[in-house]
């Protein structure tokens, strides 16, 4: 039997010999469980809905836990499928709810029974408590918040240089045996006090058990998981941002592997932060050229730059990001290296970064852009101590320390809003090319606010307002004071220090940058060429020892 | 929305970062004018209870800004028959939210919430209500009580509340199941509810007063259920800001003199009409997005389309035991056709359109309701079977911003259009 949360009795279950299986399945995608259920649900409980109804084989036990997995079991049942549903007390610390969960748990034994013509073994019930966790002695890095499927765990694990630790809210189950008594009402009691008194998941009345997850002083770093459209852990991840002296990296998915890629560059950023200082550049003392490659593969540009041993940019190059990630990687540096009158094996190491750095077979190693933009940024500017990177699907706000360390950083979520995918489809929309649009914003005569966060919603407001016959130039305007609030509220997760640099393609908007100087109240620098900030700290990286 | 209005919302906006004090009296200014001005200055075309309701709602909300140590922070499935009976002033978070969202600053306080952490995808009622506290603009009440009935939002939301006021916080925890344990179990908190609301008020709780209130809640459901008898058979205009103000009335406010009294408005009002025909009767499900002007335009006394009754306001409408008032509100409380699965509300709505001659149901799915959001198909299914033609209409009852206004407007108006052929 399938079971979706840590407060389901297994125990009870095994005692009618009964295997159990934590059901967290990875979604390909939603086809079908967007027929059944609305798409503003929490991305696990469309997943489970989504796997029952591709591979329905045994019946599953859920608890009240969530008002999503409530309705993924009404859901079900109504597609005829056998959904056994446990109602979950809120109150962990009051004989009341430890009573009525009791009372549960005596009627799942008395259905099951029933339903399976057998008597409840208290003896398979007590072994069943004996299966050990997994123990990890030492510094280890801890995965908190909601619960995480196994393909993203293994994931997190396979890429961190330290042991990992599951204390997402599935991954504790701490159930202690209760004391022996032949009395089935006062074992119940007994359990039932058990299963409530574990490390509380955060939908319980007393969470204050939940202080032991961050008071262990063998805590490394901390990678705080949340899933789409559950809003239970978001709050406590902001609360532990301020309080912890730890690293915490906040991811989310929508149950999916599709922002994999995204995440993975998170990690690495993070895991680079966590353990390995970064080293003071080492100039080389040779007099004889060396020369140093790095290429940043991004969604819409792909940009190598060259630099030779004292850190001179010898030459850089921009073009378009094809279907084929290495051979648009390969495009970029011929160009960079014809324009430097140099070959390939003029070249002493290669440093990739951006989403497709990992698959360029020719590089030294790969360096996610976090790290390649703040060195980029501060070898241009050692005052600047935050970047504002606004590129093709991402925009990030990186923050530095005045020795160029990241310190912090955040991310756009999937959603394009504040992009330069998000500019490009305006444009669109207003028939003007991407340069009339960098432009068109600063000769504006009405403030209109282009409300709608989402993308696809401001397109169609857009579009109402070149209908209301609005001036384009007030229209873009409008876009870019849009992008500007995107950004400032991303950035504002985290603190928002002078000196700011802007790097990324859309940095050369000059109407977004002003409508951003204007929200900050402060200037910003932008280099002259900033689509190559990232291609520059990958050189750097590669320059260095 | 009037561009004075935009105006104000906007300079209330400016103002709670720097100014959280500022923003509170001008957010107080707002609403004693819009009071004073419903009362004695209200639009021409609306009844006397659409009046009445409008200026009491507005007295109600603006009390605990001015007097938060005599109020308390609640939702709207809290029974506040416990606090009419000591004289503690509920603000609840959707009554609050939407006349912040009246006074058009409601995205102010959403962003600044939203920046600090709380999750996008959070009801929007609850993020104005967090926006308005964590920005110090909303003085701190006297404690914070609620129930976790049918929103995952409450348990985050109330304790994040009390966490930052640091102050006292009881919740209700109301159990998906509905049987003599159940009941028991509710009954028991509520006991200890009222020794909280005793130690945290130095009063000494008077269940005679507990009687009263109960005795007037009869009373008024008893109007009410003739009410609802009128509307089965009558067009009653109706507009979808009074829809909202009626859920002050059976929810918090149920059981004061101000409720019984607008009951009884709502049936002399009902009995005075004809019996008519020909209207297209439209029942709704969930809360109204009462600020969006498309809505207004299609249902706000209109010749053609009646606007029933939303389903939040007949939840549940059944008779107190005056004798037994705890384990009575427990059975209210448990009896709510919000709680338990989608099913269940479903056959509820089904009932309700039977019994009201409803010709559709619009199935309002708000922003961040994860329950009403996971129950829209079943819902549908349901009632299509039954011959009830449903729109399920995706928006946002408290941030303007979060809507696409024009595609809602297009897909309701296709199927009232649907209706009015069928008829």
């Amino acid at each position: 039997m399938k079971y979706v949360c840590k407060y389901t009795p297994i125990e009870i279950l095994a005692g009618f010999g009964i295997n159990t299986e934590l059901l967290n399945p990875t979604a390909e995608n939603y086809e079908l469980s967007d027929q059944y259920i609305h798409s503003n649900v929490c991305s696990y409980s469309r997943s489970i809905i989504e796997e029952r109804l591709r591979d329905y084989s045994d019946p599953i036990i859920l608890t009240s836990c969530c008002d999503s997995i409530e309705r993924a079991g009404d859901v079900l049942k109504n597609l005829g499928q056998e959904v056994y549903i446990i109602n979950l007390p809120h109150h962990n610390d009051n004989c009341c709810s430890k009573l009525l969960y009791q009372k549960e748990l005596i009627r799942l034994i008395e259905d099951l029974s029933k339903v399976m013509n057998k008597n409840f073994d208290v003896e398979k019930f007590y072994d069943s408590f004996d299966s050990k966790t997994e123990e990890i002695s030492g510094k280890y890095v801890s995965v908190m918040g909601a619960r995480i499927n196994s393909d993203l765990l293994e994931l997190i694990k396979n890429e961190s240089p330290l042991p990992i630790k599951n204390n997402t809210c599935t991954g504790i189950r701490s159930v202690a045996k209760p004391p022996k008594t032949d009395d089935i009402e006062e074992l119940m009691t007994r359990y039932s006090d058990m299963l409530l008194s574990q490390i509380p998941c955060i939908r319980m009345s007393d969470i204050s058990k939940r202080r032991d997850l961050i008071e262990d002083p063998n805590l490394c770093g901390i990678i705080y998981n949340t899933v789409n459209f559950c809003d239970f852990y978001s709050f406590e991840y902001s609360r532990l941002k301020t309080a912890l002296n730890v690293p915490i990296l906040k991811i989310e998915t929508d149950y999916t592997l599709l922002a994999t890629e995204q995440i993975k560059t998170r990690l690495g950023a993070f895991y680079v932060n966590l353990v390995v200082k970064p080293k003071k550049n080492k100039r080389k003392t040779s007099t004889s050229h060396t020369y140093y490659a790095g290429i940043d593969n991004g969604s819409t540009s792909t940009n190598a730059v060259i630099i030779d041993n004292n850190n001179n940019i010898i030459s850089f190059a921009i073009v378009p990001t094809g279907v084929k990630v290495a051979e648009s990687a390969q495009k970029a540096l011929d160009e960079a290296l014809n324009k430097a009158g140099l070959e390939i094996e003029d070249i002493s190491k290669i440093v990739t970064t951006g989403y497709g750095r990992a698959r360029i077979d020719f590089r030294t190693k790969d360096v996610t852009e976090i790290t390649c933009h703040a060195k980029g940024a501060y070898f241009l500017n050692p005052n600047v101590r935050t970047i504002i990177d606004i590129g093709g699907q991402d925009s990030k706000v990186i923050r530095l320390d005045e020795n160029g360390n990241v310190t912090d950083f955040v991310m756009n979520d999937k959603c394009a809003a504040g992009t330069g995918r998000f500019i490009e489809m305006m444009a669109q929309s207003l028939q003007l090319t991407l340069e009339e649009m960098s432009t068109y914003g600063l000769k504006w005569n009405e403030d209109i606010a282009i409300s709608s966060m989402c993308s696809v919603f401001a397109q169609s407001e857009v579009v109402s307002l070149i209908a209301s016959d609005k001036k384009l130039e007030d229209i873009v305007h409008g876009i870019n004071n849009s992008i500007a609030s995107k950004v400032i509220s991303l950035g504002k997760r985290g603190k928002l220090e002078r000196e700011f640099m802007m790097t990324g393609g859309v940095a050369r908007n000059i109407g977004v940058v002003r409508a951003i100087e204007e929200k900050l109240e402060a200037e910003i620098t932008v280099p002259e060429e900033p689509d190559i900030c990232g291609a520059l700290g990958a050189a750097l990286i590669a320059s260095e020892n | 929305m009037s561009n004075v209005v935009k105006k104000f919302g906007q300079i209330v906006g400016s103002n709670i970062e720097k100014h959280p004090k500022r923003a509170l009296n001008l957010l107080r200014f707002g609403y004693a004018y819009s009071g004073l001005q419903m009362k004695y200055f209200p639009e021409k075309y609306l009844l006397p209870i659409q009046i009445y309701s409008s200026v009491v709602c507005n007295r109600f909300i603006r009390y605990p800004l001015s007097n938060p140590e005599s109020s308390a922070v609640v939702n709207i499935f809290f029974p506040c028959e416990l606090l009419h009976a000591i004289d503690i002033k509920p603000e609840f978070v959707e009554g609050f939210s939407g006349y912040i969202n009246g006074a058009c600053c409601e995205r102010y306080f959403i962003d600044y919430i939203e920046n600090l952490g709380m999750p996008k995808t959070l009801c929007s009622y609850h993020k104005t209500l967090l926006g308005t506290a964590f920005s110090k603009v909303l003085p701190k009440p006297k404690f914070v009580m609620f129930t976790t009935m049918v929103c995952d939002a409450n348990i985050i939301t109330f304790r994040a509340l009390a966490d930052f006021w640091k102050i006292p916080l009881f919740m209700v925890d109301i159990p998906s199941t509905n049987d003599e344990d159940s009941i028991k179990y509710v009954e028991e908190q509520l006991k200890h509810a009222v020794s909280f609301i005793e130690e945290n008020t130095n009063k000494k709780f008077d269940y005679e007063k507990l009687k009263e209130v109960i005795r007037r809640e009869n009373r008024s459901m008893k109007l009410y259920k003739e009410y609802l008898k009128e509307l089965s058979t009558k067009y009653i205009p109706n507009d979808v800001t009074s829809e909202m103000y009626k859920l002050f009335f059976t929810h918090v406010l149920n059981g004061t003199e101000e409720s019984e009294k607008y009951f009884e408005m709502l049936l002399e009002d009902a009995k005075k009409l004809e019996d008519t025909n020909g209207k297209i009767r439209i029942l709704w499900c969930h809360t109204v997005p009462y600020w969006q002007k498309s809505m207004k335009e299609i249902f706000n006394n209109s010749e053609k389309y009646q606007l029933l009754c939303s389903d939040m306001n007949f939840d549940v409408i059944m008779e107190l035991d005056e004798s037994k008032p705890l384990r009575s509100l427990a059975i209210k409380l448990l009896n709510n056709h919000v709680r338990g699965s989608a099913d269940h509300r479903a056959y509820k709505i089904l009932d309700m359109a039977k019994f009201l001659n409803a010709d559709g149901v619009v199935y309002f799915n708000h922003w961040g309701c994860k329950k009403t959001l996971g129950g829209a198909g079943i819902t549908k299914k349901i009632l299509e079977e039954n011959g009830l033609p449903v729109l399920i209409l995706d928006g946002d009852g408290c941030d303007r911003e979060n809507i696409n206004d024009g595609q809602m407007q297009t897909r309701l108006q296709a199927f009232l259009e649907i209706l009015e052929d069928k008829k």
